[in-house]
């Protein structure tokens, strides 16, 4: 049942906004054909990263696609300057620095990823450990202050008091 | 320890107690033991600075039963040649009457000089002592019921009647009963005729404890002789008849007799009978022996009566009221009786067989028809019923045999198993009891059982401030309903002994009678390293509300509760209202082994430091010996509360943080996942910043002014 609605949410999802969303992309191909050849096949990684990518907003394709984007965008103003024609988009295309400087963008966008997931992830994880010594040494001070009742592991009075005598026992062991 | 005295006694009285007897007696009493000559004075112990007493050197002709007389020396003020008397702490001494007895000045009582408490070394604590004068000389006569001296009527009116009549006025005006008028406990004064006669001290034991039965009236003869009370005047006179009796006779007519044969003599023929027999006495003498032996103390002349016969007027005799005595006898345990009196002794000391008696009808028969007495068979009556509204089981055959007793011989003492007291000798008996270690479950009963409204409602004549009496029998029994400290048959030795020193196992080397004397025996106590951990008993505890009940009583609650900190803050509490309200000096003694056992009251503070820092502050007070300083510290509730309240935040903060130790212990389980999603998050907007940045840059190339193609 809970799966039944989830499909019904997905599919409400692309309702009618995307379907006219789908149709003036379309319309904007149609329009700016050129642009779009070195689009589609500009953005190649970014379309496997985003297949590939399972990360929770899919970070990791955001990133490579901003990136390839930007190599993409300067050839765009090319092919748009030129008159915006067909063959030339498709000229440049051809051409293996194109390929080169779009892929190399997004290889790119792919070490931004990397390097800024481990060095993010190495920083908080110290920063939790360092967290977690505080909260230990915090937590000695109050014992050591306030004794062993302060954990509330042992059974106190209602003055708060522990309900064995712990000096005694302690003296006694 | 030999019995010598000592070389420097006065010359007087050494030549009288190394002489043979007064001339006059015709049956010489003893010589008192004769003095060693230059047997040396040893086991010196100073007393109140100027007087040096000598426990080495005994003076057993003054001795008064168990309690002890020795050398005494005076110096500065004090008078040189003394003797000292050291009580017995079981025989409650009379310290309460001696200011009243410091204040009588005559040559015929023998003088006391100091009274208070001694270091007693040879027995290793303290004890009450009385420094009396030593201008005693030698006993009269050293067994004062036997026999008698043969004095002349004139003699004995001149010697001893007139002067001790001047003592008795004198006791009256200092609302003092002696007690103590026998014939052994008079003096020759050193001198070796009759001409000054000095009468003993009586403050050493209680009134009357060590008086032979002869010298007692016959309702106080019956009791034991601890318990006979503080008695009266009139008494004082009756053993002065007796004594003046033993003077003048010749002969003894009870010779041979024991105590209960004297009792009865007394009852069937009257006491003047009994001490005089055939001597005959002529003239005045005559009439004042009548009046000082009659056996009814209403009969019996009082001392102003006396004064008048010294006069010389002549007082018409009283008719002496009879006992009742039955027509015919009734039987208990093989013996015939024609005397309540008689027979209710006999009952209270044989309560199992006198109960057929009792239940059967018989007594109450022979009460009404043999004794033809309709107040005493209602008396009877009533005592039946008072006894069986405690049940029949347990002690009742003792509480019936009680009663009886009351019902048959109200003006005699309440007789319960081991116990035969007037109802205000009750507080001695106790003691003396608690003291020798004896039975005390019985009193416990005879409080519970609550014979004195029985008692009272039975007495033919006035008793003296009753709801007084009755009041303090009342409170003995809420003494005894409260278990715990403060309460208990502790409570009843000092509420009804007033002059009792407290009988702690915690000071039984001191001699302790005041709060104050406490405090001083504490301070004494803390330097000994065996000191006890609580200062408090449940006979101090006992002692100190009854003495001072606004000393104790605020903190009786805690000293009783079951948490150790609570019975040591109130212990320190009761010591310093002590100290405040006696305004004392300071104490560091005291104070220190209080700092050392505030071990449990320091943890009942949560916070370590503050512990730390009150426990500074005590000890430091310690020093200063102001208990009440430091008992304040323990008694500011805004410290409690805020240190409860701050306790209660670091005990949510240390859950809060627990909470936290979890969560973070969760993420650190997977730590190579920990981070990447905010790392991803990261690179995202640095690579759309990068990309916005490279887009603008082409934008700007493209468009702008010389652009330059890519």
């Amino acid at each position: 049942m809970a799966t039944h609605s989830k499909k019904k949410k997905k599919k409400a999802s692309f309702g009618w906004k995307g379907q006219v969303f789908c149709i003036c992309a379309l319309l904007v191909c149609i329009m700016f054909a050129s642009v779009a050849v070195i689009m589609v096949v500009g953005m190649i990684p970014t379309l496997v990263a985003a297949i590939v990518d399972r990360s929770e907003g899919r970070m990791r394709a955001l990133t490579i696609g901003a990136m390839n984007f930007a190599g993409c965008v300067p050839f765009m103003l090319e092919v748009f300057k030129k008159g915006n024609g067909l063959e030339t988009s498709i000229a440049y295309m051809l051409e293996p620095q194109t390929i080169v400087v779009i892929y190399f963008a997004a290889a790119m966008g792919y070490l931004i990823d990397w390097a800024m997931t481990g060095i993010v992830s190495s920083i908080l994880v110290q920063r939790t450990k360092n967290r977690l010594r505080e909260i230990q040494k915090d937590q000695k001070d109050l014992t050591e202050r306030w004794g062993m009742e302060v954990t509330g592991t042992i059974p106190l009075d209602e003055f708060g008091f522990p309900k064995e005598n712990l000096t005694a026992k302690a003296e006694e062991s | 320890m030999s019995d010598v005295t000592v070389q420097n006694e006065p010359e007087k009285q050494a030549e009288s107690a190394a002489s043979p007897p007064a001339p006059v007696a015709a049956q010489s009493p003893a010589p008192a033991p004769a003095p060693t000559k230059g047997a040396p004075l040893t086991g010196e112990i100073v007393f109140n600075e100027n007087i040096t007493v000598y426990s080495g050197n005994r003076l057993p002709q003054y001795d008064k039963g168990p309690v002890k007389a020795y050398t005494a020396r005076g110096t500065d003020k004090a008078s040189k040649y003394l003797f000292a008397m050291i009580c017995e702490d079981h025989l409650t001494p009379r310290s309460l009457k001696a200011p009243n007895y410091f204040g009588i000045l005559n040559p015929s009582l023998v003088r006391l000089v100091a009274s208070g408490v001694i270091d007693w070394t040879p027995a290793g604590k303290e004890k009450y002592c009385f420094i009396f004068e030593n201008t005693l000389g030698n006993s009269l006569m050293k067994d004062d019921t036997k026999g008698g001296l043969g004095m002349k009527p004139d003699l004995v009116l001149n010697s001893v009647i007139r002067p001790m009549i001047n003592v008795l006025m004198d006791m009256r005006d200092k609302d003092i009963v002696h007690g103590n008028i026998r014939v052994s406990n008079m003096f020759d004064g050193g001198a070796k005729s009759f001409e000054r006669v000095v009468l003993g001290e009586c403050l050493s034991t209680p009134v009357s404890y060590l008086q032979p039965v002869l010298y007692e009236t016959i309702d106080r003869a019956l009791c034991s002789s601890i318990g006979r009370g503080p008695g009266t005047q009139q008494d004082d006179l009756y053993a002065l008849g007796v004594s003046l009796a033993i003077m003048m006779r010749h002969s003894d007519p009870a010779e041979g007799y024991n105590d209960e044969e004297i009792i009865q003599r007394k009852m069937d023929e009257g006491t003047y009978s009994v001490v005089l027999g055939r001597d005959r006495l002529t003239g005045a003498i005559l009439e004042l022996m009548r009046g000082l032996l009659y056996d009814d103390e209403n009969q019996r002349w009082t001392l102003d009566e006396v004064l008048v016969w010294l006069d010389g007027r002549r007082l018409s005799p009283k008719q002496a009221a009879r006992r009742s005595k039955a027509n015919r006898p009734v039987n208990f345990m093989n013996e015939k009786y024609i005397r309540p009196e008689l027979l209710a002794r006999e009952i209270a000391k044989n309560p199992a067989e006198a109960r057929p008696l009792i239940e059967e009808g018989e007594l109450e028969q022979w009460l009404s028809r043999a004794l033809e007495d309709k107040v005493a068979t209602a008396r009877f009556e009533k005592a039946l019923r008072l006894a069986d509204e405690g049940g029949k089981s347990g002690d009742y055959p003792e509480r019936l045999a009680t009663r009886t007793a009351i019902a048959l011989h109200p003006e005699g003492p309440m007789r319960y198993k081991n116990i035969s007291v007037m109802p205000e000798g009750i507080g001695p008996a106790l003691t003396e009891s608690f003291l020798l270690k004896r039975d005390l479950q019985s009193y416990h009963d005879f409080f519970m059982n609550y014979f004195i409204t029985q008692w009272v409602d039975s007495q033919t004549s006035t008793v003296p401030d009753v709801s007084n009496l009755v009041g303090r029998y009342d409170g003995a029994r809420a003494h005894l309903r409260q278990k715990g400290l403060g309460g208990g048959l502790e409570k009843c030795i000092y509420a009804m002994n007033a002059e009792v020193h407290c009988l702690s196992e915690k000071i039984a080397k001191f001699h302790v009678r005041t709060p104050e004397d406490m405090m001083h025996a504490y301070e004494k106590i803390s330097e000994s390293a065996a000191r006890p951990t609580m200062f408090f008993d449940r006979h101090i505890v006992a002692f100190l509300s009854v003495k001072d009940r606004k000393n104790i009583d605020p903190y009786i609650h805690d000293l009783n509760a079951p948490e150790g900190y609570r019975r040591i803050l109130a212990e320190a509490k009761t010591l310093a209202t002590i100290q405040k309200r006696s305004q004392m000096e300071k104490f560091p003694g005291i104070a220190k082994w209080m700092v050392e056992s505030l071990a449990p009251v320091y943890e009942r503070f949560h916070d370590r430091e503050l512990r730390a820092s009150i426990k500074k502050n005590a000890e430091r007070l310690a020093e200063t010996g102001d208990l009440p300083k430091i008992v304040l510290l323990f008694d500011d509730p805004v410290v409690y509360q805020s240190d409860n309240l701050e306790f209660r935040r670091s005990m949510r903060r240390y859950h809060d943080l627990e909470q936290e130790t979890i969560e973070i212990e969760e993420e650190l389980r997977d730590e190579a996942t920990l981070g990447k999603e905010s790392g991803r998050q990261a690179a995202a907007l640095v690579s759309g910043i990068l990309a916005g940045i490279i887009i603008m840059t082409a934008i700007f190339s493209a468009f702008g002014k010389g652009a330059v193609p890519f």
